[in-house]
């Protein structure tokens, strides 16, 4: 890990005793660590398991107010507390734990970009990610399973190229593969001339892979609470104090807060939240629809997406296939689904996948994107002090927590936005300085 | 989807339509670069009722202006878009020909 | 070889145009068109009508509508069926061969207009389809979600929209009391509209017949 903090020298394991024995010690309770050992002795005694993160008071000062108790959120009050010791933090949310974006995504985990800026924060992510069960003694279930990402068309290939170039240049695998080797990765895929979007090559990423999104956000919120976060659900922000140009708190449902930072962690809302401080975003939310088949035997073991044909497709650890989609075509706070987006959703998969026909669609359901211009996120200051973004996450959010987490973190501690995610500040619009990832950061839009 | 009620056509499904954004003033040509980016990227993405162009692609072919609320996707009211205004000066008088 | 461009002056022994449709069983010729001579006598009938002539007519509203037709509806005249196609655009349909008459003749009635006007031969642009017989609206109705009710459309009516997911214009016209639909898309999408409604009407037991006397 890049970030210094006590005990980084020791195993994970020992590291988390340290923390664990840093909570108890401020008078909190101590939080149970999982293990095969603890596993057993539950399933011999029957004894209730301890809660994962508990209920409090909503105190009239903290720190600093999160507001959104998702993947961002969460992870950026872990590292609060976790690497820069700030452990009087709130979390609030008008709705449950990972109850938005984050729990509504299809879980999929890629660096693979098109911008060198986009490339480097992704990457930092999936370095989070692939020590984070460790980190936070949470299984997250991150299978590394290969992401391949289909060219239809030479304009697509071409965008390829430059990708597999950028992302060698950043250290990421990452490498342009023929239809044969797509085949040789999934072997139920028509790679066969006569279809009509015939594959002709695809990019090829191969940490790329699958997680198991409600268990990041479980194990963030069960890590933060352990280290005295403070997480509020069903705690919607009513309004935010802003005097001479700086946040003073926030007013919320359950009463009112004082707290010198307030950060905007939401998705969906973020456009909302932010204007509640008088700051205006260029984003534009859209619903963006997701479905789940039948759970069948272990077939598929890459990620599949297709830019051209709207669609990706993965396998869960449980079987089910995983579908998501492009945006719907007009922006959006509704979340419902509808059946024209299952009937092309359903014909773009059989295009690629012909064999699955048989296969039954269990649910489907709807998330928020909101969209920038250029479809990279908006993270940093605001011109209000101590009100911080961390929004316009598209389709792209939920790879990004820990790196956006760790980064926000930073920046509240200590009042300078890491290197990292400097690129992504909200003043690029005004500069004219975007970071443009329409190429690479989700199908077609 | 949902039902836009086009003002030439009648109602129909929204998949007939291209989204085209909300109804903004563009700035005239010595607006400043800050305003002309504000007014390119700045939305008001506003969770309610909200007034926006559309395209009849699938259908007359015209440009509405239609009030939808974003979160019940109800379309209270559509009207045809003002035309643009052409000068006629140049125009041959009956300047139809095969 | 049959080709598509026109040879000299003299009469043309040979098609030179073709619908991009397959014809349906035995050809012929009508004017410069290759046609399908196909004779069905089944109560659902599809027949491909691109041999016709079609002009484009665009102009202002208010100045054309009045000499012409208004918007969703279609009118007779002279042979000639006048489709408003748009607030601002319109569609003539004449037999074969007659694109040019038929140019010439909007662009005189339009002459006192002071808005622009555009008249455009697209012949050889679009596809035209008849469905016909009595069930002809149940199965078009299964590839279009417009209310074909004669209520809200009846003889005589037009409208634009999507059928099987290809831009139309749709045409009410009935023959001789018949149920019957015109169905005008681009060229490029014909053989695909014309198999997605003959996919349709198979469970009406629909028959494919050829180009016929009365064109239009």
């Amino acid at each position: 890990m890049g970030v210094a903090r006590a005990g980084s020298d020791l195993r994970p394991a020992a590291r988390r005793f340290i923390h664990l024995r840093g909570a108890a010690s401020d008078g909190q309770r101590k939080t149970t660590t999982y293990s095969a050992f603890s596993l057993l002795r539950h399933g011999l005694t029957h004894e209730k398991w301890q809660r994962a993160w508990r209920e409090h008071e909503v105190a009239s000062a903290y720190d600093a107010v999160i507001v959104g108790a998702g993947v961002h959120g969460l992870a950026t009050a872990y590292y609060l507390a976790a690497n820069h010791n700030m452990r009087r933090v709130a979390v609030v949310d008008k709705g449950y734990v990972g109850g938005g974006g984050s729990g509504r995504n299809t879980a999929i985990l890629r660096s693979n970009y098109l911008t060198p800026e986009g490339v480097r924060f992704y990457d930092r992510s999936m370095t989070l990610y692939s020590t984070l069960a460790a980190d936070l003694n949470f299984n997250v279930m991150f299978a590394k399973r290969g992401h391949l990402t289909l060219a239809h068309n030479d304009g697509s290939l071409r965008t390829m190229r430059w990708r597999a170039e950028v992302n060698k240049l950043q250290g990421v695998e990452s490498e342009v593969i023929a239809p044969e080797e797509v085949k040789r990765l999934v072997p139920f895929m028509d790679i066969s001339s006569h279809t009509r979007y015939p594959i002709l090559g695809a990019l090829y990423h191969p940490p790329g892979g699958i997680i198991r999104h409600d268990a990041v956000n479980w194990g963030y919120a069960r890590a933060a609470d352990a280290l005295g976060v403070h997480i509020h659900q069903g705690t919607e922000v009513l309004s935010i104090g802003v005097v001479d140009g700086k946040v003073t708190g926030v007013t919320t449902n359950r009463g009112e807060i004082s707290s010198p930072i307030v950060v905007n962690c939401t998705a969906g809302w973020a456009s909302l939240v932010s204007s509640l401080a008088g700051v205006s975003l260029p984003i534009i939310t859209h619903p963006l629809q997701a479905a789940v088949t039948e759970p069948v035997r272990m077939f598929l073991g890459a990620v599949v997406v297709s830019g051209s044909l709207h669609v990706y497709v993965s396998q869960t650890d449980r079987g089910e296939l995983v579908f998501g989609a492009s945006t719907d075509p007009y922006p959006s706070y509704s979340m419902r689904g509808s059946l024209a987006f299952t009937e092309e959703l359903a014909s773009h998969v059989l295009e690629l996948m012909p064999s699955i026909a048989k296969m039954r669609v269990l649910r489907q359901w709807a998330g928020l994107c909101d969209l920038t211009p250029d479809f990279s996120p908006i993270m940093g200051t605001t011109p209000v002090e101590g009100f911080l973004v961390d929004v316009g996450w598209g389709t792209y959010g939920f790879k990004a927590g820990p790196a956006a987490g760790e980064a926000m973190a930073e920046l509240v501690a200590t009042g300078k936005t890491p290197e990292l995610i400097s690129s992504f500040g909200l003043s690029r619009f005004g500069d004219g300085l975007l970071v443009g990832e329409r190429g690479a950061a989700a199908v077609g839009h | 989807m949902i039902r836009i009620p086009c003002p030439h056509c009648g109602p129909r499904n929204s998949d007939e339509f291209s989204y085209i954004g909300e109804e903004k003033r563009r700035p005239g040509p010595d607006t400043s670069p800050t305003e002309w980016r504000t007014y390119l990227y700045s939305k008001s993405n506003p969770a309610g009722w909200t007034t926006e162009q559309w395209f009849h692609a699938a259908g007359c072919g015209k440009f509405i202006v239609a009030e939808r609320h974003t979160v019940t996707n109800e379309v209270r009211a559509t009207r045809p878009k003002p035309r643009f205004e052409r000068s006629n000066a140049g125009a041959e008088a009956g300047g139809g020909s095969s | 070889m049959p080709t598509s461009t026109r040879r000299g002056n003299g009469s043309v022994a040979e098609p030179v145009a073709r619908s991009p449709i397959a014809p349906a069983g035995p050809t012929g010729t009508r004017g410069a068109w290759e046609v399908s001579s196909a004779h069905s006598k089944a109560a659902l009938r599809l027949a491909d009508m691109t041999a016709l002539s079609k002009v484009l007519v665009r102009g202002a509203p208010g100045e054309v509508a009045p000499l012409l037709c208004e918007h969703l509806r279609a009118r007779r005249e002279d042979g000639s069926l006048i489709v408003g196609t748009g607030p601002d655009s319109w569609l003539v349909l004449a037999p074969t061969g007659r694109s040019d008459a038929v140019s010439e003749m909007i662009a005189s009635r339009l002459r006192g207009c002071t808005s622009l006007v555009t008249v455009i031969d697209v012949t050889h642009g679009s596809v035209v389809l008849r469905l016909s017989g009595e069930s002809a609206r149940r199965a078009l109705e299964k590839v279009c979600a417009i209310d074909l009710s004669d209520r809200a459309t009846p003889n005589g009516s037009s409208f634009r929209s999507r059928v099987a997911a290809v831009v139309s214009t749709v045409v009410r016209d009935d023959v001789d009391g018949d149920p019957s639909y015109l169905i005008v898309s681009d060229r490029s999408s014909g053989q695909f509209l014309f198999d997605a409604l003959a996919d349709a009407g198979q469970e009406f037991g629909i028959g494919l017949t050829g180009y016929p006397e009365q064109e239009i």
